[in-house]
């Protein structure tokens, strides 16, 4: 046979058939905000469940049986055992779906993929997180980490960024965040004159942000592309890098390992180049309508 | 499975050993595909006969267009290209991916139970040799394999036919990819009037022609084998120029070409479907009427469709322009930073196969500056 | 007030409204400028009323509202340091188009609209530079207003922004 010489090596790299799903069991539902449920998954085999770890910032392939698959990122403690978190909201029909079972029931899960957060590059850094909405999710696992070891990592700041009070995602927890050692500043777009917090879009807290050291200051975020867009803008006037911003960005992925094309952002598989991006590396097609 | 057989001697056989070819590929349980003529094209089929090859016919190409025509010869390999590629056996049209059955104990997933033929293929042009190595690096060269990709391509015995002529479409040496067949195959043949020139490339090809009544090539043929394969390389005409092509689309990305190609451009997916190279695939599930087997089918699908990059209640790619825009950066361009090469082998079937005759090389003349 | 707290030059300049400017403009500033406090709570001015002062916070966060009838308040934006309050006293007639409201303890520095627009007119570099200051955080105002009309969280597409199916 003649077969180019990375056959050989890719063959001994992963056996395994990609697209091959684990049973995992519903262990628990959590409501969050209208439409957003967390779900916590469990393998039903107990070797996977001791082998399976993740790191912040990667995401599962989720799969239901006669109706699809959906790429969710990971929202549990990457130090959690057993069971892991899902914070999904019902936006097609595999989410859908999802949302009609309960506990006990079973579907199929593949992961971890994708790229994760670069906590090494914030070891010693101030750090500022911009969260959009559901886009909170993804980064639910960094929070946990910087709490983990909090001393590792210089001020951090969560910047949260929703539709209405209500659209903030995980409010039972921001007292033990803030209680960690995380300032946490939030906005919503709309609200009645009874609320006490900011309205206004996610970019002026940046504007409005103590930035003491921004040449020793990470920020990462994750929400709609067009507020991600502006976060830039005002991070950029803050004294902020392109290559100091990372990003989790969202596309069509289907095979979740780069072999179905669906998910390209320019040169890149939003699958495994990201889902997690530093800003300068995919700027230039990030702003390209339709592409 | 090496690659360091000797292709120091040429070898000979008469017309007749073609025959003897496939009855011992056969006997060795190869399933054997070769070029055939169905619906009025040559497309790639199995055979079991030399009756079956497309023999004394040819194929006319232009932009947008493909007829046969009869030679004035009885050659069996004296024509171009057709719609079918070998993607279509390495990487079929539709597989099964995975199965799921409800049991007491929930979901079970398994992978497909689908066997893996073991082909022999006929008539390898040099552009898809290329094709298959570029599909090598795609589902075998990265963290994650295809299983369905490799266990065909593990067992597929590649016999390589040099082309003799060339057609409108092609521009293989602007790629890079041919006519000649230099490596990627286990036998390789030139087709002369009296008979094959064989080049071995593999200790398996070796094996087969020991089976033949093969003897060593003259000089003569050999000089003749060679003479034909200068008559392709004679013949094209088509050229692309690749000078720094993937920043020169890459940074053109808002270019008013792909505005005009759009106008004419159907979002047909024809080119997708012919390319021996795209890869693009989409699943979907089908279940038992109780829904309790349900099995994942994977099929070809194309970045020309609207839905194809649907995402939350939207399509990210809306119009026709970025879909093209899409094709063809990704093609030409963004390939290269994926996988390590352009993604084309100038084999012109999306030249050919475009019902509007859209050729990509003008459009990539045109964004370079050029007028057509 | 304490006596730590820098002076309505210094202010100004720290809030970058006046940074940059020769000291000579910033004293001139100063002279139409005052101090004010407000308690939280308090209604710093009403939608529709008059008003001639122009605002520019120094500690505290206030909430603008619009009323809506049969919806009531609606809160549009909060503002705190750094930004500018009541620009209608400026370029407007002088009538507000929203109501402020202290959500904490505030302080600012009011400015006399009057006054100020008299310097504006009699000293036109002065002018050009509290146009150009205004105009920015108007152009900040709307871009931030535009992506709130975005309805970015939500994830059914607003009516309006549908696109058609196919374009070519």
């Amino acid at each position: 046979m003649n077969l180019s010489p990375l056959m050989t090596h890719a063959h001994a790299a992963v056996a395994d058939n990609p697209w091959l799903s684990q049973t995992v069991r519903i262990e628990s539902i959590t409501a969050e905000i209208p439409e957003v449920a967390t779900y916590e998954l469990a393998f039903v085999d107990p070797v996977l469940a001791a082998r399976y770890r993740f790191l912040p910032g990667q995401f599962n392939m989720l799969y239901l049986p006669g109706v699809g698959e959906v790429a969710i990122s990971i929202s549990a403690n990457p130090n959690s055992r057993e069971r892991w978190a899902h914070t999904i909201r019902v936006a097609g029909t595999v989410t859908q779906s999802l949302s009609r079972l309960q506990p006990g029931a079973t579907l199929g899960l593949r992961g971890p993929y994708g790229n994760p957060w670069p906590l090494a590059d914030c070891l010693g850094k101030d750090v500022i997180l911009v969260a959009g909405g559901i886009g909170l999710a993804p980064l639910r696992p960094v929070i946990y980490e910087l709490l983990a070891n909090r001393a590792k990592y210089g001020n951090v700041t969560l910047l949260l960024g929703a539709r209405t009070p209500e659209g903030l995602l995980y409010p039972g927890e921001y007292t033990d965040w803030q209680a960690g050692g995380i300032e946490i500043e939030s906005t919503v777009d709309r609200a009645s004159s009874e609320w006490t917090g900011n309205v206004g879009v996610v970019t002026l807290l940046i504007d409005r942000l103590p930035l003491p050291r921004p040449d020793q200051t990470v920020l990462l975020m994750c929400g709609p592309e067009v507020m991600m867009h502006f976060t830039v803008k005002s991070a950029r006037k803050r004294g902020l890098a392109d290559k100091q911003i990372w990003l989790s960005s969202e596309r069509n992925m289907q095979c979740a390992v780069g072999l179905c094309g669906h998910c390209q952002l320019g040169p890149t598989f939003v699958c495994k180049d990201g889902p997690v991006f530093r800003y300068d590396h995919i700027a230039p097609f990030l702003k390209v309508e339709g592409l | 499975m090496t690659a360091n057989a000797s292709t120091e001697s040429e070898f000979f056989f008469a017309r007749a050993g073609l025959q003897q070819l496939i009855d011992v590929l056969r006997t060795r349980g190869y399933k054997v595909v070769g070029p055939t003529i169905d619906q009025g094209a040559i497309i790639y089929d199995e055979i079991a006969s030399v009756d079956q090859l497309p023999q004394g016919w040819t194929d006319q190409q232009e932009p947008g267009q493909y007829r046969l025509e009869r030679r004035n010869d009885e050659a069996w390999f004296g024509y171009v290209v057709g719609p079918h590629s070998w993607k279509r056996y390495l990487f079929p049209p539709l597989a099964t991916v995975s199965v799921a059955d409800k049991t007491a104990a929930g979901w079970q997933m398994t992978s497909s139970p689908d066997p893996s033929p073991k082909y022999a293929f006929l008539g390898v042009r040099a552009c898809e040799l290329a094709a298959i190595k570029i599909q090598d690096r795609v589902f075998l060269g990265g963290a994650y394999v295809d299983p369905i990709y490799r266990d065909r391509r593990e067992q597929a015995f590649v016999i390589a036919v040099n082309c003799t002529m060339a057609g409108t479409n092609c521009f293989c040496t602007s790629m890079n990819t041919g006519p000649r067949c230099r490596t990627g195959f286990d036998l390789a043949l030139t087709e002369l009037p009296d008979g094959f020139l064989i080049e071995v490339g593999s200790d398996s090809g070796s094996e087969i022609v020991r089976e033949l009544q093969a003897r060593v090539a003259e000089l003569a043929e050999s000089q003749a084998a060679e003479q034909a394969r200068l008559q392709a390389e004679l013949q094209i005409t088509k050229k692309l120029d690749t000078t720094d092509i993937r920043n020169l689309l890459l940074t053109n990305l808002e270019h008013p070409r792909w505005a005009d190609v759009a106008t004419r451009c159907l979002s047909c997916t024809n080119c997708t479907m012919v390319c021996p190279t795209c890869f693009c695939t989409s699943v979907s599930e089908v279940s038992d009427l109780q829904g309790d087997h349900v099995e994942r089918h994977r099929q070809w699908d194309s970045c020309f469709n609207l839905d194809f990059s649907y995402m939350n209640g939207g399509n990210v790619r809306n119009d026709i322009r970025s879909r093209y825009r899409q094709w063809l950066t990704h093609k030409l361009a963004s390939w290269i930073d994926q996988f390590g090469s352009s993604g084309c082998v100038g084999c012109g079937r999306c030249i050919t196969w475009c019902p509007v005759a859209i050729d990509l090389t003008v459009e990539v003349a045109a964004i370079r500056g050029e007028t057509p | 007030m304490s006596s730590t707290d820098p002076s309505l030059a210094e202010e100004l300049c720290n809030l970058q409204f006046a940074s940059g400017w020769s000291d000579g403009v910033v004293t001139e500033l100063a002279a139409i400028s005052k101090y004010v406090e407000f308690a939280a709570g308090t209604i710093i001015f009403t939608q529709g009323a008059e008003n001639h002062d122009l605002f520019l916070l120094s500690a505290g966060r206030v909430g603008l509202d619009m009323y809506v009838p049969a919806r009531g308040a609606v809160r549009i934006l909060t503002l705190s340091r750094g930004e500018l309050l009541a620009w209608s006293a400026l370029v407007g007639d002088g009538h507000m188009t929203a109501t402020a409201t202290a959500l904490e303890p505030v302080r600012a520095i009011a400015i006399d609209g009057a006054r100020l627009l008299d310097l504006c007119d009699r000293r036109h570099d002065i002018g050009y530079r509290v146009m150009k200051r205004l105009a920015w955080a108007l152009s900040h105002r709307l871009v931030a207003t535009r992506l709130q009309l975005l309805d970015l969280y939500s994830h059914t597409t607003p009516h309006v922004l549908q696109s058609p199916v196919e374009r070519r």
